[in-house]
């Protein structure tokens, strides 16, 4: 069965464009133009992937995301015209998976959902991850950058993890802080000194990172597209 | 006014002094003349009498003079001249002298000591003159009430602001001068004690409050023309500014949009007539146009953000080697055939700012470098940490700015003469100055080849305090 797609957007603009474009990449599309509308819908159906806009005409779109989740909603991308860091930051934190600017590029967008969908959907916790140039294993903890052994501290270890896990979409400081030190207001300053030794390990050009990528005022991305 | 507070407790003291002096030396003036008398020198008697009375009347002043000559013609006529006042064998020829001296002895003092009060009186006019006029050349290049405070401080002890000028000020001086003036005497009792205070050889008596109180309350009155000058010119800088941008929004919108629209209409009804590349075209100029549209609209949203103001709150630790490789990662879009020269530290380089305002000066300048070099130049980026500061140095090889046009860089709206077919808005590096400075930064300007080619762009942050040494595990 085709994955699910619900559009939350007031713009028909946005939806009449992302129709056709999800359509065609062989996804069942629904729009709703309005938190109620959005809320009707989730209610009926277990959607894989929501888009929501947080300027909705009814509501702050962060104010549905915990009922959206509650409605079996699996993943939530945020589409948001409002640049602030600190609203990404709610997002997430209110239980949103990630989140795109507009405007933005559809092939990130696919790229967005293709992330959303592989982690939404996988039954177990994978016990690996395998991109072009990155192989991990959770279990042995080994590390293969370009078919070579890279060697990373604890720390190092579960911060790529965390990254690996969410592949493809943003990890907030938050998550990789209790992820790394079990502890979310641990001293960021620490976080980062531990990203730049990870990309010094793991990046081509660790002044211009391509694989860990900064989200600005967020955290962080991995970038590595997964190996079919 | 000056008058009911000018004897004070130091005043006193010295007068008991003085007196006790007085007295010391009168004693020794009738000792000397009874010693004369007694040797039958009368005349010289009289007048060491009488020389005693006056340089008592010269140096203290009309009272004590006059009280001299009293008592000298006392002593002289019942001691000296008539001891015990015994003789009874009186005639014409006794007291003619005898009121002569009385006379001499008290007209002698009390001219002396009036000569003495009116030389003190002038020398009290012309310190007190003399502190008008050093306070009224301080206060000449006040401009905030905060200079004038200073000045106060400087010129007088805060023993006399506290029980001489402020309460004048309270009983004497009327709204709306007196909220005024209390704000600045107040501000100068709180100045930092360690100030040096040139003024104080002037004491109590040196200041005439009246005039002292005019002149300060002048000073405050100008100063707050000038404030309220100073606010109307930023807010109608601010006005011409918001003017100038909505009419730029007619150009800078409004252009890419019509490429837009012509590409979208032009596609829409002759697409099947058009080869391939000129369709992939239109489309890319759409594409193209919409970068654009949206790099703007971020610049609006960034001038918007930086009219608000940058709160505290709104900054954190932030790396600039992290932040300028995403920039960097941005500007390349612009420009995929610039040869960058990087040059920073692998270690992270923190700042307090606002991560994503800082990004977006970094791009800002980095964009200006793309958009004014050729494909193939090189643009130089070193981030250097020292001294407590973050300098980052952004060089391009480009067409520079001219000798008088690179003091208008950072101008909103200004675009070098060069600029005419780039498409910037003038408005980058307006925004960079605006959150360097909100981060308590500089940014400044120069040509790296004195009037030939290029532009170097520094920016100095200060550098965050090290939150400890970080334990790095394995």
């Amino acid at each position: 069965m085709a994955d699910q797609i619900l559009i939350i957007d007031d713009e028909p603009a946005i939806a009449q464009t992302l129709k056709p474009v999800l359509g065609a990449q062989h996804y069942s599309v629904t729009t709703a133009a309005s938190a109620a509308e959005a809320l009707r819908r989730a209610r009926q159906t277990a959607y894989d992937v929501a888009l929501l806009d947080l300027g909705l005409p009814d509501a702050d779109g962060k104010e549905i995301i915990a009922n959206l989740r509650a409605f079996n909603c699996r993943s939530i991308i945020v589409l948001s015209a409002r640049h602030q860091e600190t609203e990404k930051v709610a997002a997430l934190d209110g239980g949103a998976d990630d989140y795109l600017n507009k405007p933005f590029n559809v092939d990130e967008l696919l790229a967005r959902i293709r992330a959303a969908l592989r982690r939404s959907q996988s039954a177990a916790p994978a016990q690996s991850f395998r991109s072009r140039e990155l192989k991990v294993d959770f279990a042995t903890h080994r590390v293969q950058f370009m078919d070579e052994d890279v060697k990373l501290s604890p720390k190092e270890f579960a911060l790529l993890e965390a990254l690996c896990r969410h592949a493809g979409q943003v990890v907030t400081r938050r998550q990789l802080l209790l992820a790394g030190w079990n502890d979310p207001a641990a001293d960021g300053q620490n976080l980062r000194t531990y990203i730049t030794l990870l990309r010094q390990k793991l990046e081509v050009d660790p002044s211009e990172p391509r694989l860990i990528v900064t989200e600005t005022g967020v955290g962080y991305r991995l970038m590595a597209t997964l190996e079919s | 006014m000056s008058n009911r507070v000018i004897p004070t407790k130091r005043l006193s003291r010295a007068w008991k002094r003085s007196r006790a002096s007085v007295i010391l030396f009168f004693i020794a003036v009738s000792v000397a003349s009874y010693a004369a008398h007694a040797t039958e020198r009368p005349i010289t008697a009289a007048l060491v009498y009488l020389i005693g009375v006056m340089v008592i009347g010269a140096t203290r002043g009309l009272r004590a003079g006059l009280i001299a000559g009293i008592v000298a013609s006392l002593v002289y006529s019942g001691i000296i001249r008539n001891p015990g006042l015994q003789d009874s064998d009186v005639s014409l020829e006794f007291y003619v002298p005898l009121f002569g001296f009385n006379f001499a002895a008290l007209l002698s003092g009390t001219l002396a000591g009036r000569l003495k009060d009116r030389a003190e009186l002038a020398e009290e006019a012309r310190r007190q003159l003399d502190l008008l006029l050093e306070f009224s050349s301080k206060l000449q290049k006040a401009v905030r009430i905060e200079d004038i405070a200073q000045a106060l401080h400087v010129t007088l002890s805060d023993h006399v602001i506290r029980y001489y000028i402020a309460p004048y000020v309270d009983d004497n001086m009327e709204e709306p001068s007196r909220s005024g003036l209390q704000r600045v005497v107040d501000m100068a009792m709180a100045a930092d004690p360690d100030a040096p205070k040139t003024g104080r050889r002037f004491t109590v008596q040196d200041v005439d409050l009246p005039a002292f109180v005019d002149l300060l309350s002048m000073a405050v009155d100008r100063c707050g023309l000038l404030e309220n000058r100073a606010e109307m010119q930023a807010r109608q800088q601010s006005e011409d500014l918001k003017t100038t941008i909505l009419s730029s929004l007619s150009h800078d919108l409004r252009t890419p949009i019509a490429a837009i629209a012509a590409s979208a209409t032009g596609l829409k009804r002759f697409s099947d007539d058009m080869p391939v590349e000129t369709r992939t075209e239109m489309l890319e100029v759409i594409e193209h146009q919409c970068a654009r549209l949206d790099q703007f609209t971020a610049k609006l949203l960034s001038f918007g953000r930086l009219q608000g103001g940058v709160a505290a709150a709104q900054m954190e630790p932030a790396d600039v080697t992290e932040l300028l490789g995403k920039a960097l990662a941005s500007a390349r879009a612009t420009g995929p055939d610039h040869v960058i020269s990087k040059d920073w530290p692998s270690q992270p380089v923190i700042v307090m700012a606002n991560p994503a305002m800082l990004e977006q000066v970094l791009f800002n300048i980095l964009e200006n470098a793309f958009s004014y070099t050729a494909p193939g130049c090189e643009i130089l980026i070193r981030v250097t940490a020292d001294s407590g500061d973050a300098n980052i140095v952004i060089r391009d090889n480009g067409r520079g700015v001219s000798g008088e046009s690179i003091d208008h860089i950072f101008e909103p709206f200004f675009r070098s003469p060069h600029s005419k077919h780039t498409n910037g808005q003038g408005l980058g590096l307006f925004i960079a100055k605006g959150f360097v400075e909100a981060f308590g930064g500089t940014i400044a300007g120069r040509s790296p080849h004195a009037g030939g080619p290029g532009l170097e762009i520094t920016i100095t942050l200060p550098l965050s305090q090290q939150i400890g040494e970080i334990e790095v595990d394995g």
